[in-house]
């Protein structure tokens, strides 16, 4: 085997997606993070209201919210590899599977709010629930803007379905610039809310 | 489909929804009520690093990053240690002094 075959076989590294959207994802987890570290420092203040309060709350609403991200992670990355192909036939189909899932999400956080809320516990109740409500709510509006996200890559997924005669490397290439800065920013909500769950909801 | 399950994007998430379950019950209230204090900081820490280890798996195999520039995956792997170190370290030592006293 020539030199030439073996750089073929050994795929370069690429970034998935634009690279702006690196800029953006990273910020985002940066900006995160410190709202992570912050929460962590005040809670070692006051261990004992931040763990009555975190009593008060449904580990089982979190938990089922992490599978469903997941599931909806997993069907994003599933779509994203069929988009590689000449012929795509699961993307039509898997993002709006991921797209049920991340309603699921939304449907039991929705479920959580009101039930927190009826039970009068608002963001001013304590440092506790001011924390919960700004991180899952704004945790939120990233997922809702990645359903819009997910909208928009289903479309170009039936546009790639639809035009499977003249899809070449170039119209591959181009599509997957976006489907792949699309998916990422998905995942991102994804591993956002994987370490909110312990924070939030488990750690004692 | 067997194909589909065959990818390694698969067994990563197979792995997730394995480790999201392991965390459920271990931070489920009776597990950790029945645990004496260093006990279940041992275990809050324990579900914290299992967190991060599901990040760094979602970030290589959802995210494709095991695919990119060293850049990036250094990056990436930078953020997943420094929150996660700062986290664990706040945990453990960032105690207010009358609560360290116990």
């Amino acid at each position: 085997m020539n030199a030439a075959l073996q750089q073929v076989k050994k795929p370069t590294p690429h970034v998935p997606g634009e690279v702006g959207i690196w800029v953006f994802i990273l910020g985002d987890m940066v900006i995160f993070g410190l709202f992570f570290i912050v929460f962590v420092y005040y809670r070692g203040l006051n261990v004992e209201l931040y763990t009555q309060s975190q009593a008060t709350l449904n580990q089982n609403y979190g938990a089922i919210n992490t599978l469903f991200l997941l599931a909806s992670s997993w069907f994003v990355a599933m779509a994203v590899d069929d988009m590689r192909n000449k012929t795509v036939k699961l993307a039509p189909v898997f993002f709006p599977l991921a797209m049920l899932c991340g309603l699921g999400f939304g449907v039991v956080k929705i479920i959580e709010y009101s039930e927190k809320l009826g039970a009068g516990i608002t963001i001013t109740s304590n440092d506790f629930y001011m924390y919960y409500y700004i991180f899952t709510g704004l945790h939120f509006l990233h997922v809702l803007i990645g359903m819009g996200v997910l909208v928009f890559l289903w479309h170009r997924a039936r546009l790639a379905a639809k035009h499977a005669l003249t899809r070449d490397a170039a119209v591959i290439d181009k599509d997957m610039v976006l489907i792949e800065s699309g998916a990422s920013y998905w995942h991102m909500v994804d591993l956002l809310w994987i370490v909110l769950f312990p924070l939030l909801y488990l750690m004692k | 489909m067997i194909n589909l399950l065959l990818k390694p994007v698969s067994a990563a998430w197979l792995i997730l929804m394995l480790a999201t379950s392991l965390s459920w019950w271990l931070g489920s209230n009776d597990v950790l009520s029945s645990n004496q204090i260093s006990e279940y900081r041992l275990l809050s820490s324990g579900l914290i690093i299992i967190a991060f280890i599901k990040v760094r798996i979602v970030i290589r195999y959802f995210m494709e990053v095991r695919e990119a520039p060293m850049a990036l995956k250094l990056v990436c792997d930078a953020w997943v240690v420094l929150v996660c170190g700062a986290i664990i370290y706040l945990y453990w030592f960032g105690l207010a002094p009358t609560v360290f006293a116990i």
